[in-house]
């Protein structure tokens, strides 16, 4: 609280003119005015008075008090009161007085944090540190926090205080409609300058797995080409700036996302003489690791049908938590069992495609996780088809077995067993049909089985090759 | 602005004194919950919201519109307190008294919301406030207007009753709309933490989890997990049982944390 009230004893300073000017006099929008007492305003396009929270806010705009018109007190009180000014894009950096983050000021009191400290150094020079003012917690409200600085790309001090002339254009003041300003596009990285045969600087970024698996740890290496002459590399891992090296090459250990199909890794490379260099890997994440299954038991179901999700790891992997998600949501967790299952009613509308996988937590902190599968509802969901085949190896003159089941909602019509040179082997009007085949000619084939309910809706499953020697 | 400052320095001094007693007995704990009072290091006092954000009291006059005394506050570190983040200043207690700007003639009742409703007569305050209604009107520096804004003017004795208001109006929740039954933890660096690292919630109520460092953390508790948690990601879970659940991070096993779902 102490701390809180200390910035308005620097307003003492505003004092020290109170008496230099006496009259009244005429005012216009952008002036800078003050009635019987020492408070100084800012009066708006808008017709309203803008206060400055205190002396510092004051000085990032002003150099002095000249200017300042007096009016009566009377003619003071009438003016409504805007809001508070923020400090002047550019000019300073702020920080929180109870939260360690250093911000640069945007736009209309945009709060952006520099990540780091030699983004502080780029942007402010050597001495930056000397540049960061404290804002009270009271006077936070009236800050908005905008996107991060990752890089000294991001943010330009000197066009920002350019970009804002006055309080007025700083804060839309009477402008009908402000515009939210848009988020600065980080500027591409400059091609080198063909200077005198330049030397060519690049960078790669590799990954230690190509193929991870969701929750893996994998080193990303980051080597700058020439490393002479380096001044740092940034190795983001999905939009989070990770490590930050004065030297190459740079490791940074990431954990894989979960739930996801890819992942992005960004290495920004800046050598002393202003070379700058950016290379993209994407690591695609491995759906599925070995022993974790999902299982979806209809991939097409009705409103009001039970949707069941089921998670199974075998043995050779000590589950203490599997988690399920349903469309990225966790909806179910089961602790120490090798199997878990989420049941619940189909409320979504026609239409409408789920997406689940699971995730598999050990004591020890290893995680596995299942394919991403997905259901959809519909009016009328066709028969759920599997296909059974005895072997997938023989030689040619002997007989192989396969076997068609099919569930449905409503009733089976029909099942059939067909091959994938389009020959039907054998229909049954029952919901299981098997077939043995003797096969002469050398090759491979395939068998089709194929199912219809009694509302029309068919549905099919194909075996894997079989080979005939 | 010298009237101002005459007035903030009484103010310091009355805050300090009440506070010192207190920061020397007081022990650093994670456990606190919403509509708790909390400070740091500093003598700083904050109103911490179920929405998981930390209100400041723009000045003393404030903060006793609601409290008697500092005998509530819970001190945490210095650390956990920068990882809640600020959400806002709290504004007068609806009914307490009359305010008027420093530099605005026009005196304002307070509403529920911070909102500011202009007394146009001096009758209408006598009514409201008694006969020595001049003695009941606080003033509210103009750097902090812009917490309140103007609503509807009374006309009328009825419009507004300062006791009903105030009865109304008993907590920084209520003036501020929070929703109790969805109340939020923050999840800081290993060091600080979930933060708070054990709160208490009613039996049904949500707790969503706020990644607000930049690696990567998770919930694992007994029937409830979030799986990973990047930077800004969130995770929400209802507690519909009563109970103390423990719940960790599996990545920094150091990070321990409780919901205590109470009747």
């Amino acid at each position: 609280m102490k701390r809180i009230i200390s910035p308005l004893l620097l307003s003492t300073v505003f004092s020290l003119f109170a008496f230099s000017t006496a009259h009244a006099a005429a005012i216009s929008p952008g002036d800078l005015i003050k009635g019987s007492g020492s408070s100084v305003y800012y009066y708006g396009q808008d017709g309203k008075r803008y206060v400055f929270p205190n002396e510092k806010t004051y000085s990032t705009w002003y150099a002095g008090y000249d200017s300042v018109k007096t009016i009566t007190d009377t003619e003071l009180g009438s003016l409504m009161i805007g809001g508070n000014v923020t400090y002047r894009p550019g000019i300073k950096l702020v920080k929180i007085t109870t939260d360690p983050k250093v911000y640069a000021v945007g736009l209309n009191g945009t709060l952006r944090w520099v990540m780091t400290e030699s983004i502080a150094r780029d942007l402010y020079g050597a001495t930056w540190a000397t540049k960061v003012d404290d804002v009270a917690d009271a006077f936070f409200v009236n800050y908005h926090v905008g996107t991060p600085i990752m890089a000294s790309s991001d943010f330009s001090p000197s066009s920002e205080t350019a970009g804002s002339l006055t309080i007025g254009t700083d804060k839309h003041i009477g402008t009908v409609a402000p515009t939210p300003t848009p988020t600065p596009t980080p500027t591409p990285t400059p091609t080198p300058t063909p200077t005198p045969a330049p030397a060519a600087k690049t960078g790669t970024l590799v990954p230690s797995n190509t193929k991870p698996g969701g929750n893996e740890l994998v080193t990303l290496m980051a080597t700058a080409s020439p490393s002479s002459g380096l001044w740092y590399v940034n190795v983001f891992f999905d939009g989070v700036l990770t490590r930050r090296c004065e030297f190459s090459p740079c490791g940074a250990d990431v954990r894989m996302p979960t739930g996801r199909t890819s992942v992005d890794a960004v290495a920004e490379f800046v050598w002393t003489d202003g070379g700058r260099a950016q290379t993209t890997t994407t690591i695609d994440l491995t759906q599925g690791s070995s022993g974790a299954k999902l299982t979806i038991t209809n991939p097409e179901i009705k409103v009001n049908d039970l949707r069941e999700i089921i998670v199974d790891v075998d043995a050779s992997f000590s589950a203490s938590l599997i988690d399920i998600y349903l469309d990225g949501g966790n909806v179910r967790g089961c602790n120490s069992v090798q199997q878990c299952r989420y049941t619940a009613f189909e409320t979504s509308p026609i239409g409408t495609t789920h997406t689940a996988y699971g995730v598999i937590h050990d004591a020890n902190g290893f995680t596995k996780q299942t394919n991403i599968g997905s259901f959809t509802v519909v009016t009328n969901p066709r028969p759920v088809v599997t296909l059974v085949v005895g072997k997938y190896d023989m030689n040619a003159g002997e007989t192989v077995d396969a076997t068609v089941t099919a569930t449905d909602d409503t009733s089976v019509l029909w099942t059939e067993i067909t091959t994938t040179d389009g020959q039907t082997l054998k229909r049954c009007d029952a919901a299981t049909c098997t077939i043995s085949v003797k096969r002469s000619a050398i090759g491979t084939f395939s068998f089709v089985a194929r199912s219809s309910d009694q509302l029309g809706a068919t549905a099919s499953a194909t075996s894997s090759a079989i080979t005939v020697r | 602005m010298k009237h101002l400052l005459k007035r903030a320095v009484a103010t310091v001094g009355t805050l300090a004194l009440l506070a010192s007693p207190l920061a020397s007995q007081a022990a650093v704990t994670g456990a606190f919950s919403a509509g708790d009072l909390i400070k740091g290091s500093g003598d700083t006092v904050y109103y911490f919201a179920a929405n998981g954000k930390r209100y400041v009291f723009p000045n003393a006059k404030t903060y006793f519109t609601w409290y008697k005394d500092f005998s509530t506050v819970k001190t945490i570190s210095g650390g956990q307190l920068a990882t809640i983040p600020l959400g806002g200043n709290v504004t007068y207690r609806p009914g307490y008294k009359m305010v008027k700007i420093t530099t605005d003639p026009r005196v304002y009742v307070v509403d529920q919301g911070g909102v500011l409703r202009h007394v146009g007569a001096e009758q209408l305050a006598q009514s409201m406030y008694g006969i020595n209604w001049n003695n009941q009107i606080d003033d509210i520096p103009d750097a902090f207007f812009v917490n309140y804004r103007v609503g509807t003017a009374i006309q009328t004795v009825s419009d507004y009753q300062p006791s009903n208001v105030m009865t109304l109006t008993t907590t920084i929740g209520q003036d501020k709309q929070f929703d109790e039954t969805s109340v939020s933890v923050s999840i800081g660096s290993v060091s600080n933490g979930y933060v708070p690292s054990t709160i208490t919630i009613k039996r049904g109520a949500t707790v969503t989890w706020t990644n607000r460092d930049n690696v990567v953390h998770n919930v694992s508790g007994n029937g409830f997990s979030s799986g990973d948690l990047a930077g800004g990601a969130t995770y929400v879970h209802q507690f519909n049982t009563v109970g103390a659940f423990d719940y960790k991070c599996t990545i920094h096993p150091v990070m321990q944390g409780t919901i205590n779902v109470v009747n």
